[in-house]
């Protein structure tokens, strides 16, 4: 039977996508999860991998054109007959009809056509409908609509509650100065991994800060995807996600995390990875303030907010010292979560910040 | 590694891993960061470049300490091998 490839949606966020590449061809036997084309979002560049698996009939997208969430890119022939959607009717009337010239200056000067009414015959957009259009200054002016976007929708919809805590990070930064001491130093664990590490951990002891709230109902995740809000060097932020982190090794979450980073900042992610987070922690690194309280990445329930390190007076027992220390924040979703749940999920993390030894031998 | 030395080492690592910062232009008594922005994932690549080069080890405790390019440069002046 055919099946109609829809434009994925890559984030709450995304109307469109605009088609860069293709890797495949009519004729083409696809395996699921393989990478078939390349779409550009407001915020990334994505590969797109096939969830389905078949032979590629009909390439319907064209390079170059932004395509709606929803319609079809390409046509498959799949075996079986569950979980086909075919085209909808109201996505196929939202293939634009433009003129050979027109699409080739939109392209130019980074035009959206979707945002263009066209005077030509049925609505096709000509050249002239283009020419009194100003260009975008920069890529820079999109990204920014699309985090505007999806942290107003967060703040409209979600009723976010607060809670802080300060870490004492002393025993941790000991504990790893000896470990990476005896590794190769291209081998060296980053200790803002070890934290998320610490956050990852937790989040399997907290059930109800990990998945989704969609439709009235909070869908709790089996999987631990952990979303890295990553400055980007152009300018804005992404979030994409280690996939299945709570399997990972700390060694293993170590090369992940390296990884992410260098492609997010290349434009080389999968879209899995910007769509399937099942929660968020945002870091300030050594930038900025002491303490951020994270804006929760909808449709996910709560975000991790870790501050600057720094030194601070520490109470042990009954003496004062000066220790370091980081205010660890989570933002949560009262709808599916209490203060309590929250008080205890940032317990955890403390004490296993606290006790590092807990990692000797699952490196 | 004479000290100057040890400063070609580190504006070497810095062009190969952040080009976009100019490191003569970076005073090394103020506080890097108040003067370039360098996010943790560049600097930790730097920390990396800077053991193989080097064969000094800064442990995170250290760098926690530092709050300049001098502190830096004196810490593997005073920990290189002989």
């Amino acid at each position: 039977m055919k099946y109609h490839v829809p434009m994925p949606s890559l984030g709450a966020d995304m109307d469109q996508g605009k088609l860069m590449e293709w890797k495949i061809k009519a004729g083409d036997e696809v395996k699921k999860g393989q990478a078939i084309a390349v779409v550009e979002t407001t915020k990334s560049t994505v590969d797109i991998e096939s969830f389905r698996e078949g032979k590629v009939l009909e390439l319907v997208g064209k390079i170059g054109e932004q395509i709606s969430v929803g319609a079809p890119i390409a046509i498959f022939e799949v075996e079986g007959s569950d979980l086909a959607p075919s085209a909808p009717e109201a996505t196929k009337e939202i293939r634009l009809k433009v003129s050979p010239a027109a699409r080739k200056l939109a392209q130019e000067r980074h035009i959206d056509l979707t945002t263009i009414k066209g005077s030509g015959p049925e609505g096709q957009i000509e050249l002239k409908d283009l020419e009194t259009i100003k260009t975008p200054e920069k890529s820079g002016v999109n990204i920014r609509e699309a985090i505007a976007r999806a942290m107003s929708k967060s703040k409209k919809e979600i009723p976010h509650y607060y809670l802080k805590s300060q870490v004492p990070l002393d025993a941790l930064m000991n504990w790893l100065d000896g470990k990476n001491q005896q590794l190769p130093p291209e081998k060296r664990l980053m200790l803002p991994v070890v934290i998320y590490k610490a956050v990852i951990d937790s989040v399997k002891e907290s059930p109800l800060m990990n998945g989704y709230y969609e439709g009235g109902v909070f869908k709790p995740s089996s999987s631990i995807h952990v979303g890295l809000a990553i400055a980007l060097k152009s300018g804005g932020v992404l979030v994409p996600a280690i996939i299945d982190a709570d399997k990972m090794s700390l060694t293993e979450l170590n090369a992940a995390f390296l990884d992410l980073v260098e492609r997010t900042q290349k434009g080389e992610l999968r879209n899995r990875e910007l769509t399937e987070g099942t929660f968020t922690i945002t870091s300030m690194g050594d930038l900025g303030s002491d303490e951020v309280f994270g804006i929760i990445f909808p449709p996910q329930v709560s975000i991790i907010g870790l501050g600057r390190m720094h030194r601070a007076p520490v109470i042990d027992g009954s003496s004062i010292r000066i220790g370091i220390v980081m205010n660890i924040t989570l933002s949560a979703d009262h709808r599916v979560s209490d203060g309590l749940n929250g008080a205890r999920f940032l317990s955890h993390i403390e004490n296993k910040l606290k006790n590092p030894d807990q990692w000797e031998g699952k490196l | 590694m004479n000290v100057e030395e040890i400063k070609n080492t580190i504006r070497s690592i810095f062009h190969e891993t952040a080009p976009e910062i100019e490191f003569d232009k970076i005073q090394m008594n103020r506080p890097l960061r108040d003067q370039v922005e360098i996010d943790s994932f560049d600097f930790y690549r730097m920390m990396v470049k800077v053991n193989q080069q080097t064969g000094v080890f800064i442990p995170d405790s250290e760098i926690a300490r530092f709050s300049n390019l001098q502190d830096l440069m004196n810490y593997l002046n005073e920990h290189q091998k002989s």
